[in-house]
C-alpha cells in the first residue's frame, strides 16, 4: 500500500513538472505606471499585504511612473516572460497610448489576468445647477452653444473620454478645460470655475453623501454600487459604456499555463476576508472579474476607445 | 461631549505605540532630510506599505514625523554643504551656507533649528483652529487667481539679487524651459524630447536639484584641485587651520540674538502657512518666499546672502510652516496641496478614512489624536535635533574632499533609487554641468530652481485661464484675488524701490 503510493506521488510530480516549479521562490513583481498613493497603487498593495500566502511566493509593486506610463509597460513588455514581471494598469498606457504614439507594444500583446476593480467616470455639477439632471444639463449644454465649461483630467486620459464620446454621438458641445487629476478637477467644480466635472465615481462618493455634489450619469454597462441612484448612459439612450477598470496582466508571451496559475491564485488572494477587509478600509469596490468575461471586457474596452481616439482625428 | 472626544484623543495621541512612531518618524525624518537626493517623500513612500498593517494614530503619526523632521533636516545639508536636503531648503542654502563659511555653523543650525520648530507648531495650531475658513480661501484660487501668484513670485524671487536682476529673469527662464521638457501636461504629446523616450518622460526634480546645487559644487572643486593645485593647497591649510580654530563655545546662538530675528521667523511662519494651504504651492516656494520678503521689509538687507541669521530663520519658518497648513486643504475637501500631503492622504484612505468635508466631523476622535500627535511631534523635531547638531556642527567642518565624495554617492544613489531610473543619474550629472556653466558665468542658481518647480504651474494656470476666458487678455484681472494679487506685488515694488532711493 505504502509503494503504491509512492509510486503515484512519483507519478503525479512527474507529470506536472511545470506546475510545480511555478512561482518559483523569487518574488513577483507588480509595476505600476503611476506613483505611490493612488487608486491602482492602493489596489496593487492589497495583492502585496496578502499576496505571500495565495500566489506562493512574495509579490511586491514597483512604481514606475513617468513617459505617461510607457516605462512600466515596456518594462513589463522587455522583461523575461516568465510570469515574474506583471503590471496594474487602468487602460491608457495599454490602449491610448499604443493608439496616440509609437510604442513597442500594443493592446495585443497582454493578457489580462484579473480585475480588481471598476470605477465609473462621472459626471457631476453642484447642487446650486439649475436643473441638476442629466436632460437638465444637456438642454443647458446646447442653449450655451460650447460655451460650458466642464473639467476633467488631461486630454487622453479614461476621465474626458466618455464625454468626447457623448459629443461625438449627439449635439451636445462643451469647452473643455483639463487638470492634473481628480483633486483639482473637484477643486474646480466646488470653486464654481466650471458647471461641470468628470470625476472618479469612488472619489465623490462621500462628496455626494454630504449633498456638496450631485451626479448625473455614470458610463457603465449597469449602475455602480457607491451611486445606486445614479443612471446609466446607456438608460438615458446613449450608447457610451467606457468603465476604467483596474486589472493585472501578463505579457502575452507569458506561457499559458502559468497565467492560468496566476490568475487562479490572485483571484483567490483577492477573495480572502482579510484582502476584503482591506479594500473596504480603502473604499475600494472589489468587483472580481476574470477568465472570458474579463477578456470580452478588454476586447470592448479597446475597440470602443479605439473608435473614439479614431473619431477624434478625423 | 467635546471633553469625552478630547480625553479619548489625548488617550490616543499620548499612547505608548503612538508616541514611538512618532518618533522614530522625527528621527528618520531629520536624518534622510539632512542627506541630500533623499527627501521626506521618498522616506515617506517607502514606508507607505507598513500603513495598511498599522493602526490609524501610529500609521499617520510615523508619516508625519518623516514630513516635519525632514523639512528641518533638508536645513542641515543646506547650510553643512550649500546643498538642499530636501527641494523646500533650496532658500536656506543662501544665507545658510555662508553663515558656515564665516564659521558659524553651530548659530546657523540653531536658527534654523528653532525656526522650524516655530514655524511648524504655529501652522499646526492654525490648521486646529482654521482650517475651514482658510481653506475657503484657498478653494477661491483658480487658474488666474494662481497664475497671479506665480508670476508674482518668479518676479520676487528673480529680482532678489540686487545688480544682477537681469540675470535673475534669465535664469528663471532657464528653469521654465527646462521644466516644459517632456509631456505637454493637458494633450500628453512629447515636448523638446527629439525622438527620446527618456526625454519624453520630462526632468525629474530631484535629479535638477542636486545637480545644479551639489554636483556642480563638487565638480568645481574636483576642477579647481586639478587646475590650480597651489591655491588648493593654501585653501586647505586655511581650512585646517579654520578647523583647529573653531571653537564651539564662542559659536552660540543666544536667546537675545534669537529674539531679535522675531520679525523673520514670524513673517515665515505667517508666509508658509499661507503658502502651504494653497495647493499646488509647497515647502519650496514658501522657502523662497519668506526669504523674499523678509528680505524686502529688513532693516539690513545688504547683510543677506553673506550669513545673516534673519535669512535663515525666514525661509526655515516658512518651509517648516507647510507641513502643517499642507494638510488644511487636504482635511477640508480632500485636496492634497503638495506630493506629501498626497501621500499623507493615501495613509488616510488605507486607514477607512476619506479626506473630504466629512472628514473631521466623522473621525473627531482620531483627528483630534492626530491634532496633537501633530504637536508634540514639533516638541520631538526640538529635542532630537537639539541633542544632534553640535555633532553635525562639527561634521560641518570636515575637509569638503572628505565630504564631498560621499555627499556625492548619496546624491547618486538616492536620485537613481528615487524611480529605478539611470536617465535620472545622466539628467543629474547634465544639471551639474549647467549649474557649473552658470556659476562661471556669474548666473544666480536659485531662480533656476524656482522656474523649474514654478515651471509646470505657470503653464498650467495660463493654459487653463486661456480655456476658461475664451482667450480674452481681460479674463486674467476680473477676478478679485488675481488684481488683489498684482494691485499688492505692485505696491510693494513701488514702496520698495522708493525706499531704496531714499
Amino acid at each position: 500500500m505504502r509503494l503504491m503510493t509512492l509510486i503515484v506521488a512519483v507519478a503525479l510530480v512527474g507529470a506536472t513538472p511545470a506546475a510545480a516549479e511555478f512561482p518559483e521562490r523569487r518574488p513577483i513583481r507588480v509595476l505600476t505606471p503611476y506613483g505611490a498613493g493612488g487608486g491602482i497603487d492602493i489596489a496593487a498593495r492589497i495583492l502585496s499585504a496578502v499576496g505571500e500566502r495565495h500566489v506562493g511566493t512574495r509579490v511586491e509593486v514597483v512604481n514606475m511612473p513617468g513617459a505617461g506610463g510607457m516605462n512600466a509597460m515596456v518594462f513589463v513588455h522587455n522583461a523575461e516572460p516568465d510570469g515574474h514581471t506583471l503590471v496594474i494598469s487602468d487602460y491608457g498606457p495599454l490602449v491610448t497610448l499604443p493608439l496616440r504614439e509609437r510604442t513597442p507594444y500594443d493592446a495585443d500583446d497582454w493578457v489580462p489576468l484579473f480585475q480588481v476593480t471598476e470605477i465609473a467616470p462621472t459626471l457631476v455639477v453642484r447642487p446650486d445647477f439649475p436643473d441638476p439632471t442629466f436632460e437638465g444639463w444637456r438642454q443647458r449644454a446646447i442653449e450655451k452653444q460650447g460655451r460650458m465649461h466642464v473639467t476633467h483630467g488631461a486630454y487622453m486620459s479614461s476621465s474626458p473620454l466618455p464625454l468626447l464620446r457623448l459629443e461625438q454621438i449627439s449635439d451636445i458641445r462643451t469647452n473643455h478645460v483639463p487638470t492634473l487629476g481628480g483633486g483639482e478637477t473637484l477643486q474646480f467644480l466646488l470653486a464654481s470655475i466650471v458647471e461641470m466635472a468628470i470625476t472618479n465615481s469612488s472619489s465623490i462618493a462621500s462628496s455626494v453623501q454630504a449633498g456638496r455634489v450631485i451626479p448625473l450619469a455614470v458610463p457603465t454597462a449597469e449602475r455602480v454600487p457607491e451611486l445606486p441612484d445614479t443612471p446609466t448612459f446607456t438608460e438615458l439612450g446613449y450608447d457610451v459604456v467606457m468603465p476604467v477598470w483596474y486589472t493585472i496582466f501578463a505579457s502575452a508571451k507569458v506561457p499559458e499555463y502559468r497565467r492560468e496559475i496566476l490568475a487562479e491564485r490572485i483571484e483567490a488572494a483577492y477573495a480572502s476576508e482579510e484582502a476584503r477587509q482591506m479594500a473596504r478600509r480603502a473604499n475600494i469596490y472589489l468587483r472580481p472579474l476574470s477568465g472570458d468575461a474579463l477578456h470580452e471586457v478588454y476586447v470592448e474596452t479597446v475597440q470602443t476607445v479605439t473608435e473614439t481616439i479614431q473619431a477624434l482625428d478625423e | 461631549m467635546m471633553i469625552e472626544i478630547l480625553a479619548d484623543a489625548a488617550q490616543i495621541a499620548l499612547s505608548p505605540p503612538v508616541i514611538v512612531a512618532v518618533l522614530f518618524g522625527v528621527v528618520l525624518g531629520v536624518t534622510v532630510g539632512a542627506v541630500p537626493g533623499i527627501s521626506g517623500d521618498m522616506a515617506m513612500a517607502l514606508l507607505l506599505p507598513f500603513v495598511f498593517t498599522m493602526d490609524t494614530a501610529p500609521a499617520i503619526g510615523m508619516l508625519m514625523g518623516v514630513y516635519k523632521g525632514s523639512l528641518f533636516g533638508g536645513s542641515v545639508s543646506a547650510i553643512m554643504f550649500g546643498v538642499p536636503g530636501t527641494p523646500g531648503a533650496a532658500a536656506t542654502i543662501l544665507d545658510g551656507f555662508p553663515a558656515k563659511k564665516a564659521g558659524m555653523p553651530n548659530r546657523a543650525l540653531h536658527t534654523g533649528l528653532y525656526s522650524s520648530v516655530f514655524g511648524d507648531f504655529s501652522a499646526v495650531l492654525v490648521l486646529i483652529f482654521i482650517a475651514t475658513p482658510l481653506a475657503l480661501l484657498a478653494l477661491k484660487f483658480g487658474p488666474r487667481e494662481f497664475f497671479a501668484l506665480y508670476v508674482v513670485s518668479i518676479i520676487v524671487i528673480a529680482s532678489l539679487d540686487r545688480g544682477r536682476v537681469a540675470l535673475g529673469f534669465a535664469s528663471a527662464a532657464v528653469g521654465i524651459l527646462l521644466s516644459m521638457v517632456g509631456r505637454d501636461p493637458f494633450s500628453g504629446a512629447p515636448r523638446y524630447a527629439f525622438g527620446s523616450s527618456d526625454l519624453a518622460g520630462g526632468l525629474a526634480l530631484v535629479p535638477v536639484l542636486i545637480g545644479l546645487f551639489a554636483v556642480s559644487e563638487i565638480m568645481l572643486q574636483v576642477g579647481r584641485t586639478w587646475k590650480h593645485r597651489l591655491q588648493e593647497e593654501n585653501r586647505r591649510i586655511e581650512e585646517a587651520a579654520a578647523a583647529e580654530g573653531y571653537d564651539i563655545s564662542k559659536d552660540r546662538l543666544s536667546f537675545r540674538e534669537y529674539r531679535g530675528l522675531w520679525r523673520a521667523v514670524v513673517t515665515g511662519a505667517a508666509t508658509g502657512t499661507i503658502v502651504g494651504a494653497l495647493p499646488g504651492a509647497g515647502a519650496t516656494l514658501a522657502g523662497f518666499l519668506s526669504y523674499g520678503l523678509t528680505k524686502r521689509f529688513s532693516k539690513q538687507p545688504e547683510r543677506f546672502g553673506k550669513g545673516a541669521l534673519e535669512g535663515i530663520a525666514a525661509p526655515e519658518a516658512g518651509n517648516s510652516a507647510t507641513a502643517g497648513a499642507t494638510l488644511i486643504p487636504l482635511f477640508a475637501f480632500g485636496i492634497p496641496g503638495s506630493g506629501s500631503a498626497a501621500l499623507i492622504g493615501a495613509a488616510f484612505i488605507m486607514q477607512g478614512i476619506s479626506p473630504g468635508p466629512q472628514m473631521i466631523e466623522s473621525n473627531m476622535v482620531i483627528i483630534y489624536a492626530v491634532f496633537g500627535l501633530l504637536l508634540y511631534g514639533s516638541v520631538f523635531t526640538l529635542i532630537t535635533s537639539k541633542l544632534l547638531l553640535p555633532y553635525y556642527a562639527r561634521i560641518s567642518m570636515l575637509q569638503p574632499r572628505y565630504v564631498l565624495p560621499v555627499v556625492l554617492g548619496l546624491a547618486l544613489l538616492g536620485t537613481y533609487a528615487t524611480d529605478n531610473s539611470i536617465f535620472d543619474v545622466w539628467v543629474l550629472i547634465g544639471a551639474g554641468l549647467l549649474g557649473v556653466v552658470m556659476r562661471v558665468a556669474g548666473m544666480p542658481i536659485a531662480p533656476v530652481a524656482l522656474g523649474f518647480i514654478l515651471g509646470p504651474g505657470l503653464e498650467r494656470s495660463l493654459r487653463q485661464s486661456l480655456i476658461l476666458g475664451f482667450n480674452e487678455m481681460s479674463y486674467f484681472f476680473q477676478s478679485v484675488i488675481a488684481a488683489s494679487i498684482y494691485i499688492v506685488a505692485l505696491v510693494v515694488l513701488v514702496l520698495f524701490a522708493w525706499v531704496t532711493r531714499k
